[in-house]
């Protein structure tokens, strides 16, 4: 059989059950009538409507009561799964939950779900297609707004919309080249080669389309990270605190930190993003050390934005940064506020392309409210593993003052107005988002492939006409759309999906 | 009732229709030394042609040699009768390239009656009315004459079942003009199943010769490049005298008059309710359905040598016979034009064939087979087609042999049984190279390679064999040959390159290598090449290589990216299982229920069968 058991009917707790909370709701779906609700519930005149919540006691065999609240049934086709469906909202305790669905199996046959088991006879019963499925994954696991937007969106169908146009365009690329060579004496030859000119310029420009929103990677997208580097003691950590304490996001990270980095989640213009301070970058015998460098040059090369924190009053060997300077998004200078700052500044670094430059000013006690020690550090646990490189001591000089890290110094109206780091890095995340990237991966290699497909047959195209050999590579590029739209999707691919799932979706 | 005695005779195989489904399945089961006969109705030749008067054609082509490498008849008849040879698709590419001829259809049938009357075939005029199974499991065939008992009958009856002819208002039962027709379907056989709706079919209006002015159209001669059928006739010679065939176009004068008579015409006013090939429509389906369009090729066709009459190909119609003759003369060339057979539709009953094996025995009644057009296909190639596969099998189940059943991948026609016995037809079936997964490699050049294993199956041990084989070992040498020369950069050899425009020769370049290349013409730069160093190859085995030399690469990778769709096409499902799926849609459950697909591929070929079933059970494989 299929990816999943038999067809028995299905129960799962759908909430989740981490914590206590004061509602949960289990599911079932796939049984055959009511029969059982009756007897749960002790009621068996009771006329039971879909869609339509009920107030009940809910009974075990010896009449005990299991727990009380609503329930609502969803006649199939017309349900989530597309077979009968009745949702439970009790009690959130986990212990109420788990004793209601073991009951459920005991008593009545009913299957424990396996994850993902609703989607998938969702998916089996034509009420969702595999790109919703897979919308439906992205949505419930989402780190981002972007990730949930790209679920929704998914759920809705847009993208699927998208790729049926494209599949139209296709079959007519391949019905004409097929009218070609099976009809050519009763068409104008003239007239197919006009269409297909046509008609495979239209996917060109459909797939260029969609191939634009491919362009990235996807995990800087979808979990988008800011990454700080620079030597040590540049004032990295600081920086970080700054940000988090100003940017607390309410999502917290459950992995916790690592003696290597650490990091937060903190929200900026309404995006959700990871922020991360590394472990100083510089050269060292130590070998956990460089265990944590390598580590932190990991989560470097993956990171959304990268900033290098720099101090421009430290002796800085810039040849041995530079390979590092020259993928960094941003170059942070510290203490701005200085008397010539700017000649201290390393001429090298600032004649460096494509770099956006902020600087920070003063940052004093009024900001923090005393000086900054490990003691009273706002950041994340285990702050203290950084090894104490923050401290009031250790740095040259007071940091930046207002809410942003900005333009600091004696330059006043009349000056170019500096970047601001926070609208600098939401700026570049928005300008990513509209050009609307595609947000499954399986989606973005397919489409990759289709492009390929189509090129060489465009490009074969351009240069012999032997329809049997374009027909051949036509065929080819069906077969990529076909499993772009899932029309046959590997096993693998099934997998993948429904092992992302939690139980009860 | 009347009786009438019964033979004593009893046939091994019995053939019901003597056209172009009967003679093949007659001819090949006669190979086996079985006792073999065609029952045919009295006063119709074997082999007639009562639609356009040509043998071949894209894909068509194909089974016609295909036929021809497995003993089939087809080949050697259309040879023998061929005035006008083409190769169609010659601009776009080896792979899609197949000859049609022409034939002269009075001695096209000739030929097919002469080569029956050689054999041990018995031709049987009678007219069946009444089969019936005896408890000996005898097909009995009731005739006017006699009495005719059979252990396999294989029922070829074309567009006699029911038939209905209609000319503009007049309606006559037959199958074709000046034929009666058979009795229909369900009174011979009760329990076949035919389909609801009935198929319809027609044909142009038939045209005097000294009426046509060709100066006023395009002249097509014959093309003496193009390849005999046969495999005896190799060479190009023709066995008959060449004629040219002659092209024109409808204008808006003509279908304008179609347009202004539209209640005149059976197909739109309700007359005909059968359903019509979409691929080959009526001048009057052509008139309403694309009224921006006011042009359509004509091709004026001679009949034959000596007759009188030319087939205007591309207007058939069941117009009145006034209007059929006042669109024709505003036609450029026929404005004189004078008629002599008016055209008509044919409406028949066709038999549903998901209830055949891929042997095309029917599944309800044991040694009853059924081929041809009465199977809803159209055309005299697939007719054939379909004979051969129906006779073979009923020779082998006769001997109690292995059923031969011809891969998709390998043919058109097993391309062609397997869409029959899995597909609802819902209009006449034609073969096209489109419905072909595999088109680059099922080509005319290479049918005798193609066909070679399942000639070895049958083991008949005709010189054929000895042909196949000596073809097949020379191919093979010259596969190697050309693998194995090489060009070095060489003056001699860079100049040879330009000479026979072969591009260019910077490093060490097999001959094979040369032929793949995309600008080059591999079947041209091999002959030329194979002069070049005196080596003599016959011209069909130099073409075969050439070709397959030049699309092996796209072959092999089609071979590959098919590898993993392949495995899961071959993989066998169970329909049943689908249908008690308390999931699937009521749709899709009738659909499988009627096609009772057995492999995941006859599963997705379905039409209408909706992508989240077939993720639903590829998923289960």
């Amino acid at each position: 059989m299929a990816v999943f058991g038999d067809d028995k009917p299905i129960v799962a707790i759908s909430t989740g059950l981490k914590e206590k909370s004061a509602l949960g709701i289990v599911r079932v779906s796939g049984f055959v009538n009511l029969d059982f609700l009756k007897e749960l519930t002790g009621n068996a005149k009771r006329v039971i409507e879909a869609r339509q919540a009920y107030f009940s006691r809910f009974y075990n065999t010896s009449g005990e009561i299991l727990d009380e609240g609503l329930f609502t049934f969803f006649q199939g086709p017309h349900s989530f799964t597309g077979e009968n469906i009745v949702e439970f909202h009790l009690h959130g305790n986990p212990l109420i939950l788990q004793r209601f669905c073991d009951y459920l199996v005991d008593k009545f046959d009913f299957r424990l779900a396996e994850p993902g088991e609703f989607s998938y006879r969702a998916l089996k019963n034509e009420k969702l297609n595999l790109t919703q499925v897979e919308g439906l994954d992205l949505l419930l696991n989402a780190n981002s707004s972007f990730g949930l937007s790209a679920g929704t969106k998914l759920l809705n169908n847009d993208l699927y919309r998208d790729y049926s146009a494209l599949r139209g365009v296709f079959l007519e690329i391949k019905a004409t080249i097929e009218l070609l060579i099976d009809f050519a004496e009763d068409v104008g030859e003239e007239e197919a080669w006009a269409k297909l000119e046509k008609d495979t310029k239209e996917f060109e420009d459909l797939i260029e389309g969609l191939h634009k929103r491919t362009s990235g990677d996807l995990t800087k997208i979808l979990s988008p990270s800011i990454v700080l580097v620079g030597p040590t003691n540049a004032g990295k950590s600081t920086l970080f605190n700054r940000l988090v304490g100003e940017n607390r996001a309410i999502v917290s990270d459950v992995h916790g930190t690592t003696r290597d980095y650490i990091s937060e989640y903190i929200s900026i213009n309404g995006s959700s993003f990871k922020l991360i301070d590394t472990a100083g970058l510089r050269e060292t015998g130590e070998k956990i050390e460089k265990e944590g460098i390598e580590r932190s040059l990991d989560v470097f090369k993956k990171a959304f934005y990268k900033l290098f924190v720099c101090n421009p009053f430290h002796s800085f060997d810039f040849d041995y940064y530079e390979a590092t300077l020259k993928e960094c998004d941003g170059i942070l200078f510290t203490h701005s506020d200085v008397e010539d700052f700017e000649s201290k500044v390393k001429e090298k670094m600032l004649s460096m392309p494509n770099k956006t430059f902020f600087k920070s000013g003063p940052m004093g006690a009024v900001y923090f409210g005393g000086p900054i020690g490990p003691s009273e550090m706002n950041g994340p646990r285990g702050a203290k593993d950084d090894g104490g490189s923050i401290g009031p001591d250790k740095l040259s000089g007071p940091m930046g003052a207002k809410g942003n890290i900005g333009p600091i110094g004696p330059k006043e109206s009349g000056a170019p107005k500096e970047p601001i780091l926070e609208d600098v890095i939401s700026g570049c995340y928005e300008a990513i988002l509209s050009g609307n990237p595609i947000a499954i991966e399986r989606h973005r290699i397919e489409i990759s492939a289709i492009y390929d497909a189509f090129n060489e047959f465009s490009n074969t195209y351009k240069k012999i006409r032997d329809s049997a050999i374009l027909s051949s590579l036509v065929n080819r590029l069906g077969a990529r759309l076909d499993s772009l739209v899932g029309i046959v999707s590997p096993q693998e691919v099934l997998d993948h999906i429904f092992s992302n799932f939690c139980i009860g979706k | 009732m009347f009786y009438v005695e019964q033979s004593e005779k009893i046939f091994d195989i019995l053939v019901m229709g003597g056209g172009h489904a009967g003679l093949e399945a007659a001819w090949i089961s006669h190979q086996f030394d079985l006792k073999v006969g065609i029952v045919s109705l009295p006063g119709v030749g074997l082999g007639s042609a009562p639609c356009n008067p040509a043998v071949g054609g894209v894909g068509k082509g194909q089974v016609v040699r295909e036929l021809d490498a497995l003993g089939g008849l087809m080949g050697k008849l259309a040879d023998r009768s061929g005035i006008q040879y083409r190769i169609l698709n010659e601009s776009k590419g080896y792979a899609v390239q197949s000859t049609r001829v022409q034939i002269d259809k009075e001695l096209y049938s000739k030929v097919a009656e002469e080569e029956i009357e050689k054999s041990s075939i018995e031709v049987i005029r009678d007219k069946v009315d009444r089969v019936f199974k005896d408890s000996n499991d005898l097909f009995n065939l009731v005739g006017e004459r006699s009495v005719y008992r059979t252990k396999k009958l294989v029922v070829t009856t074309g567009t006699f079942l029911g038939g209905k002819l209609h000319t503009g208002p007049e309606v006559v039962d037959g199958g074709r003009v000046g034929q009666s027709p058979s009795e229909s379907l369900e009174n011979l056989f009760s329990g076949i199943e035919t389909l609801k709706a009935r198929f319809k079919t027609g044909t142009p209006p038939r045209i005097l010769r000294h009426s046509i002015d060709f100066s006023k159209m395009e002249e097509q001669p014959s093309d003496d490049r193009a390849e005999n059928f046969h495999w005896e006739n190799s060479d190009q010679a023709r066995k008959s005298k060449q004629v040219s065939c002659y092209l024109t176009r409808t204008n808006e004068d003509a279908l304008s008059i179609i347009r202004e008579n539209r209640e005149k015409s059976p197909i739109f006013n309700g007359q005909i309710k059968g359903i019509g090939p979409r691929y080959c429509p009526s001048i009057e389906d052509k008139a309403f359905r694309y009224l921006d369009r006011n042009t359509h090729h004509v091709f004026v066709e001679p009949e034959g040598l000596d007759i009188d009459t030319f087939y205007p190909n591309g207007i058939s119609t069941s117009l009145p016979k006034d209007v059929q003759l006042e669109f024709l003369q505003k036609i450029p060339g026929l404005e004189q034009a004078e008629i002599a057979v008016y055209g008509y539709a044919v409406e028949y009953d066709v038999v549903n064939t998901l209830r055949l094996y891929q042997t095309m025995e029917h599944r309800e009644v044991t040694g009853l087979y059924f081929a041809g057009q009465v199977c809803g296909t159209s055309g005299y190639e697939e007719a054939g087609g379909q004979g051969y596969i129906a006779g073979v099998n009923a020779a082998l189940a006769v001997l109690q042999r292995n059923p031969l059943i011809l891969d998709r991948r390998v043919s058109y026609i097993g391309v062609m049984i397997e869409d029959l016995v899995t597909n609802e037809r819902d209009e006449p079936y034609r073969l096209f190279t489109a419905r072909s997964e595999n088109r680059l490699f099922i080509r005319e050049d290479n049918s005798i390679e193609r066909m070679a294993s399942y000639r070895k199956q049958l083991g008949l041990n005709k010189p054929i064999d000895h042909y196949n084989d000596q073809f097949l070992q020379l191919s093979k040498d010259l596969e190697e040959i050309c693998h194995k020369t090489q060009f070095l950069p060489t003056k001699e050899n860079i100049s040879l390159f330009g000479q026979l425009d072969l591009g260019s020769l910077k490093e060490k370049t097999s001959l094979s290598e040369v032929l793949q290349r995309s600008i080059v013409d591999p079947v041209k730069a091999l002959k030329e090449v194979l002069i070049c160093k005196g080596i003599y190859f016959p011209a069909n085995v130099l073409k075969t290589v050439a070709i397959s030399i030049k699309y092996s690469g796209y072959i092999a990778r089609e071979a590959q990216d098919n590898e993993s769709l392949n495995k899961l096409e071959a993989k066998k499902i169970n329909w049943e299982s689908l249908l008690e799926n308390s999931n699937l849609s009521f749709e899709c459950k009738q659909r499988i229920s009627k096609i009772k697909p057995s492999t995941f591929g006859q599963l997705r070929r379905i039409e209408g069968i909706r992508p989240a079933t077939l993720t639903f059970v590829a998923s289960g494989l």
